[in-house]
């Protein structure tokens, strides 16, 4: 696991509250918004743009777009990584 | 006829039993468990108060035996204070740009009515009351009120709640609200100035039908806004009794909001004063001073009705009827009168 997945699910963890969810526990590839993930809904979508912007310095312009990054963590991951290399280039 | 109605069930999470004030300068409420009652979604998201709010309400149903409610009726000063902070904490990191949404949408003061009817799938009516220190009272009176419709609902939820959290106490002190450590003492002694803060919340089941396991009736609410002199208040608490029918002699127990502020509670003594032979108990010890204070007021009634008034007179162990007087701020004046029977 990626030292970025890793450091996803913490913030996810902390800024969403999961109170009884051990990271160790949690599978990167396993949906967010399913209860076989971690059980997100709409307003923790909303949760996700903060800590994008907050954390990553990325800003949400195209909501549609955002359904496959919110799918699991390392999907997550992987569309931040895009994001900052996309930023470094330009 | 006044309208009137029937408490079937009631709740209170409340600082009640707990040494918190020779410890930490405000009353705390003595919190309990939720995970028994509130599922992990609500757990991790809901903001103490509502918690408070949504676990008391819970409880209050399930003793009553009620699934679900007709109509909901909220009242609190100050809503979700600590939603609000963190609301506007992050605003403030965040320089005004993307925030969280969950404390904003948690800080408004109809959040735990609109959780609560979302918990109880209540299509009903419902209505927070934000009027300072007759938010509870108005909550109880549009309960009332409620209940006297044709068309009404037969049961409603009435709850009255508000917290005090580490900043608001804060703010509190800065603004010279807050009783100094060494002065604190039983607030009917007090001749200094500043309050105890406390919390709490309190909800109740208001029924137009009597059921076997009726608490208590609700007979009168009142509301008394800014009275200049003592007399004002001692006029209406005299014009309470008569319309029921009583005297000053005929009541068994009247419960005061004294908060131990000198200035405030001074008409609160003259009008104790002109109740000289009336069992008497000083309900701010208990639960400190916060806008929905008389909600707990109206528990500590019922409580006392159930026989735990032995302690205070040997001539009502039971008492059959109480008057509540509050005072918030030398300015919100409320009068409950409850009768068991």
């Amino acid at each position: 696991m990626s030292t970025l997945t890793e450091q996803l699910k913490n913030q996810i963890i902390q800024e969403l509250n999961l109170v009884d969810i051990n990271p160790a526990d949690v599978n990167p590839d396993a949906p967010l918004f399913d209860y076989d993930g971690l059980g997100l809904d709409s307003i923790d979508a909303l949760e996700l743009t903060v800590i994008l912007s907050k954390h990553y310095g990325i800003k949400v312009t195209d909501p549609a777009k955002m359904k496959q990054a919110f799918f699991s963590l390392n999907t997550l991951a992987d569309f931040i990584t895009e994001h900052q290399a996309a930023a470094v280039a330009a | 006829m006044h309208p009137h109605a029937y408490i079937n069930s009631i709740h209170s999470i409340s600082p009640y039993a707990s040494d918190a004030p020779a410890r930490a300068g405000l009353l705390s409420a003595l919190e309990p468990a939720y995970a028994p009652v509130l599922n992990p979604a609500e757990l991790r998201r809901t903001p103490r108060l509502v918690k408070m709010g949504l676990y008391a309400a819970t409880r209050c149903l399930a003793d009553a035996g009620l699934d679900h409610i007709d109509a909901i009726t909220v009242g609190s000063g100050l809503g979700s204070f600590d939603g609000f902070e963190k609301f506007e904490t992050s605003l403030l990191a965040q320089a005004e740009d993307t925030v969280p949404p969950t404390p904003f949408i948690q800080s408004l003061d109809n959040a735990v009515a609109g959780q609560l009817a979302l918990k109880l799938q209540c299509h009903g009516y419902n209505m927070t009351y934000t009027h300072r220190g007759f938010s509870f009272e108005t909550a109880l009176l549009d309960g009332l009120l409620l209940l006297t419709e044709p068309d009404g609902p037969a049961d409603v939820l009435v709850g009255g709640l508000d917290e005090t959290t580490p900043t608001y106490a804060a703010l509190l002190h800065q603004a010279g609200h807050v009783k100094n450590p060494d002065k604190l003492g039983k607030v009917e002694h007090s001749r200094t100035p500043g309050v105890l803060p406390g919390e709490g919340a309190t909800f109740l089941v208001l029924s137009s039908a009597r059921r076997p396991g009726t608490l208590a009736t609700v007979r009168a609410v009142r509301t008394l806004f800014s009275p200049r002199t003592a007399l004002e208040v001692e006029q209406t608490v005299a014009a309470l009794l008569r319309e029921q029918h009583l005297t000053p002699a005929d009541l068994d127990l009247v419960l005061l909001g004294h908060s131990g502020d000198h200035a405030h509670d001074q008409k609160l003594r003259a009008v104790e004063a002109s109740l000289p032979d009336t069992p008497r108990e000083y309900f701010k010890n208990y639960c400190g001073e916060y806008h929905t204070a008389t909600a707990f007021a109206v528990w500590l009634a019922v409580r006392r009705f159930a026989g735990a008034a032995a302690e205070l007179s040997e001539r009502t162990p039971y008492p059959k009827n109480c008057l509540i007087i509050n005072q918030y701020r030398d300015a919100n004046y409320s009068f409950i009168f409850l009768t068991q029977d």
